[in-house]
């Protein structure tokens, strides 16, 4: 028996699974009339069949044959299932199915035509507006709504035209059509201007969907006209105008305002609002929408529902950000709650509290946050350092001493070195006082010093002298604060135990040495942290360590790191060599641009693209010969890299691009040198005439 | 998997597994062992392969070789090979001679500059250094002198230890009750008895990690006057140790000393230095003369 018999056997099979077997066989064998076979099965009485049958014709895309079948359902088949699976197939038969459809339209009736604006506006193919524009002005209007439809469904490929046949089709005498086409441009999120939709709030069939384009304007002047909305209560259109005012406040800081300002007039809405906010209702657009507009209703009232929110898993990050808008409001009435929570429950409030926008001091905050510190639990005390880092007043600072200590959990110790920072920055004076009055081994002290870049004590010799004795203690943050202190002060006496702190057994403290040797800096500008970082670099074989060390000595400026940090360039870890280039970008020497050009030669091309894009920020139109030489190297991705930063250069030759588009075999590289060219020639890009066709891809031939 | 006598429960280590792990030390970081040391290495290392949940050496072998966490292995394993057992003031008649004659000379030759700097090389847990550091101020002759003795090791484990200066009874076997009172404070704990390094002593006692064959690392330690490698060279192979002698070299000042242990010498390894005869001990000395490239 042949194949071909085998495989009409099994699709005439009583079996299910053979029949399925049979179709997968159509994808493997050239058969003679596979096709019609293919497009039967679409009509299966056994879904798993007439599945099959759609995966191997999207599979054969775009054999003509097969697409020829599929086609032919829309005139020939009544069976309602093969039609919509064909219309599956077909959306991946791109231009093909198009350009064939374009053919045929004229010839179709209108259910042919329907199915033909499906596939169309499922094509993903920008070349698919122009049957479909014919659809649009066909005599059927079920045609003309098929139209539309799609094309909304294939507006993103190309916006513009999009609108341009959306707003053409709101001029329709059919009410229904209209409203497709306003459905359409609002799916697309493409704005009408507020006159045009106004004058579309009469018709009772169109006001909910034009409310709803007001909101995608943008435009202030809809403000009034959501609000008045909203006043009228609940009823058809007040859940579109309450989404579209939200929509409106989102668009920019401008609209928030007006918002927010029309909101504070209207008592009636804002009540209104906030009853929708609380509910609990399915349509989570709508309560989203109300939960946002609570985040601009300055009142006590909305901040308690959005708190009461944050419970509900599909509300909690709109309510957050909402409470996040309401400030010194939001966070109080969080707070509040917070005491009673059980808690889980509390630990995630605080957790939000941290996230919260600080808003100065309160001191309803400072009292609740030092009562659930005093209860000394290490868990909670987490989140309330957490929350203490953001939103603690001066009253805080005393009561995180205890937390810096070396028994206190790591974890929790971490975030109290954070908060205690924090609390530095904003109350310096009341933190250095704190730490003259504190325990001498304490980590305020290294803290403040960090933070603020200067001495606790008037005599600054007295701080480094305790720094420098705290980098030999064995407390292992304490040494990481003290050389960050050390760094803060860039003390130029404190090389040696910087130094020594290289060879610190935690890694934290030496990469934070690394760093502060960098920092170092002697009152005639020298830097004295530079030897130690040249000596390590020269000799280390720890990557963990040389990368940080290039970076520190790239800060250094001193006159020998520029050869260290060439030599770092022919090493082959590009990561290395990445670190190098960014280090001689921070140089002031006039020689780094023939430092950065060495690093064209590296093999990575991570490594060139870098040091390219660094000669032409750095040294603007001197650049011109490095991007030339990278417009002819081997690597694709380099020559498409030089392309496109070609344009950035100024007083870039176009006759170098132009001659390198006559040889320049890939087409992507082509493609972005046509684009520079035409920016080097004062030519709109997307609208440049092509000056010669793309060769064609050698890797792909 | 073989178990040796009736308390053992953990795989054995053959010879040829032995050997593999011992090579692979020498070439990591220089170390060498004689095959003596076979049983040490099994005792010592059985903790790691029960943790890891191998039932061979091999497989351990394996592990260090060829996976991604096998070079943060093989550090645990040379710290659990190398950790040697010492003691406060070890060697007394070594510490005799560093006080009473090294230490009165370097009061006179550092005078100008007040500054002293001691390295003790391959310090283990920290008692040679915090020893260093007590012989020093009882000269009293570094009164208002930036003093500083610097311990590394290997280690991480015992540098960690170091720095906390907290010690069991057995650290302070030969420790006189005078220098337990006037260096020392006892701390309760349960059923033991430690002590811990006064605040003072641990103020001129600093600690890092290193390996003695890495040059990038020991130029960190800075300029030393004086060298403290006892027992250290012995772990390793000729080459290494030819090494190590040049970089302790490197970092000693121009008339600064070295000192060994009682059991090792320079025979056959450098000639840079020159032999002082102490009246209790012979000690090595960079030559006054010694020409440094960096300087």
């Amino acid at each position: 028996m042949s194949s071909e018999q085998e495989i009409e056997l099994a699709l005439t099979s009583a079996d299910a699974e053979v029949r399925r077997h049979g179709v997968e066989k159509l994808a493997t064998e050239a058969l003679k009339g596979r096709a019609p076979l293919l497009v039967k099965c679409m009509a299966d009485s056994d879904w798993r069949v007439r599945k099959e049958a759609v995966r191997i014709a999207k599979a054969l895309s775009p054999a003509p044959d097969v697409m020829s079948s599929l086609l032919a359902t829309f005139t020939d088949s009544d069976h309602v299932g093969q039609r919509n699976a064909a219309v599956e197939a077909l959306a991946v038969y791109g231009e093909s199915v198009v350009d064939e459809l374009g053919r045929r339209l004229g010839a179709f009736d209108a259910d042919a035509k329907k199915l033909a604006a499906e596939v169309l506006g499922s094509s993903g193919e920008a070349r698919a507006f122009l049957p479909l524009s014919q659809l649009l002005v066909d005599v059927d209007p079920n045609v003309q709504m098929a139209g539309i439809e799609a094309v909304a469904a294939l507006g993103a490929v190309d916006p513009e035209e999009a609108f341009h046949l959306l707003e053409a089709a709101l001029r329709s005498s059919h009410a229904m059509l209209r409203l497709a086409a306003l459905g359409g441009l609002n799916t697309l999120q493409l704005a009408l201007p507020v006159p045009h939709i106004a004058s579309m709030l009469s018709d009772p069939i169109l006001r909910p969907t034009a409310l709803l384009a007001l909101g995608l304007t943008g435009d202030v002047v809809a403000v009034p006209m959501l609000v008045d909305e909203l006043n009228r209560g609940p009823g058809a259109a007040f859940r579109e105008a309450l989404i579209a005012l939200a929509t409106l406040g989102k668009s920019g800081e401008n609209q928030q305002r007006a918002v927010e300002a029309a909101l504070s007039k209207a008592p009636r809405a804002t009540e209104l609002v906030e009853a929708q906010a609380a509910s609990r209702g399915e349509d989570l657009v709508w309560c989203k929408s109300a939960v946002f507009l609570c985040g601009l209703q300055k009142t006590p009232r909305s901040a308690e529902i959005l708190v009461s929110r944050l419970g509900d898993a599909d509300m909690e990050a709109e309510a957050e950000a909402a409470l996040a808008s309401l400030r010194e409001l939001g966070v109080l009435a969080l707070v509040r709650v917070i005491p009673e929570a059980d808690v889980e429950e509390a630990f995630g409030l605080l957790e939000i509290l941290a996230r919260l926008p600080r808003n100065g001091s309160l001191a309803e905050v400072d009292a609740v946050l030092l009562r659930l510190l005093s209860e000394g639990d290490s868990r909670q005390a987490r989140w309330v350092l957490t929350a203490a880092a953001r939103h603690g007043g001066e009253a805080m600072i005393s009561a995180l001493l205890p937390w810096l200590r070396q028994e206190v959990p790591p974890s929790v110790r971490k975030v109290a070195v954070q908060a205690f920072g924090e609390l530095t920055s904003n109350f310096p004076e009341s933190a250095r006082r704190a730490v003259l009055s504190a325990d001498p081994q304490s980590l305020a002290w290294p803290i403040v010093v960090a933070t603020l870049g200067k001495p606790v004590h008037t005599e600054p010799d007295v701080d480094i002298a305790h720094l420098k004795q705290l980098l030999a203690t064995d407390d292992k943050t304490m040494r990481r604060l003290a050389v960050e202190a050390l760094a803060a002060l860039a003390e130029p006496s404190a090389v040696e135990v910087l130094a020594l702190a290289l060879t610190d057994e935690e890694p934290e403290v030496q990469v934070a040495a690394l760093g502060a040797l960098g920092s170092l800096r002697a009152e005639n500008g020298s830097s004295p942290g530079a030897l130690p970082l040249i000596s390590l670099i020269a000799q280390t074989e720890e990557d963990r360590l040389l990368i940080p060390a290039i970076r520190a000595l790239g800060n250094t400026n001193d006159s020998r790191a520029l050869e260290v940090l060439r030599s770092m360039l022919s090493r082959p870890e590009p990561l290395c060599a990445l670190t190098a280039i960014e280090a001689l970008v921070g140089l002031k020497s006039p020689f780094r641009s023939e430092a950065l050009a060495d690093a064209l030669e590296h093999s990575a091309p991570d490594v060139v693209k870098l040091a390219l894009e660094a000669l032409v920020v750095e040294f603007g139109s001197q650049a011109a010969p490095h991007v030339r030489f990278c417009l002819e190297h081997p690597l694709r991705e380099v020559r498409d890299f030089a392309a496109h930063l070609a344009a950035a250069v100024p007083g870039m030759d176009p006759d170098v691009i132009r001659q390198r588009l006559r040889s320049e075999p890939d087409s992507q590289v082509h493609a972005a040198l046509l684009r520079t060219l035409n920016q080097l020639e004062g030519r709109p890009s997307s609208r440049a005439p092509r000056l010669s066709p793309p060769p064609t891809d050698p890797s792909r031939a | 998997m073989t178990t040796r006598g009736i308390f053992r429960d953990h795989p054995s280590l053959t010879a040829a597994e032995f050997r593999l792990l011992r090579d692979h030390m020498n070439q990591h970081a220089g170390l060498f062992f004689e095959e003596d040391s076979l049983y040490m290495f099994e005792r010592r290392l059985a903790e790691r392969l029960d943790d890891l949940g191998f039932s061979s050496f091999s497989e351990y072998y394996k592990h260090l070789r060829h996976h991604p966490s096998g070079f943060e292995e093989l550090e645990a394993a040379l710290e659990l090979i190398t950790t040697k057992e010492t003691y406060f003031f070890r060697q007394e008649y070594q510490l005799t001679a560093f006080q009473r004659e090294i230490l009165p000379e370097l009061a006179v030759s550092l005078a100008s500059q007040k500054r002293l700097r001691v390295w003790s090389a391959g310090c283990s847990t920290g008692e040679e250094v915090y020893t260093l550091a007590m012989l020093i101020e009882q000269t009293e002759l570094f009164k208002d002198w930036s003093v500083r003795v610097v311990g590394t090791d290997l280690s991480k484990k015992s540098v960690a230890h170091a720095r906390r200066g907290l010690y069991r009874e057995s650290s302070l076997r030969v420790t006189t009750p005078q220098q337990r009172a006037v260096f020392f404070d006892e701390r309760p704990s349960t059923g033991v008895r430690m002590w811990e390094v006064k605040e003072r002593i641990k103020r001129n006692s600093w600690f890092g990690n290193l390996n003695l064959l890495d040059p990038a690392k020991a130029s960190m330690v800075g300029r030393v006057d004086v060298v403290f490698c006892r027992n250290v060279l012995i772990y390793f192979d000729t080459d290494s140790r030819r090494r190590v002698i040049d970089a302790l070299y490197e970092r000693l000042v121009p008339g600064g000393y070295l000192l060994l242990g009682h059991s090792e010498s320079l025979l056959n390894l450098s000639t840079a230095f020159e032999l002082v005869h102490l009246t209790d001990d012979l000690v090595y000395r960079k030559p006054l003369a010694a020409q440094r490239w960096d300087r």
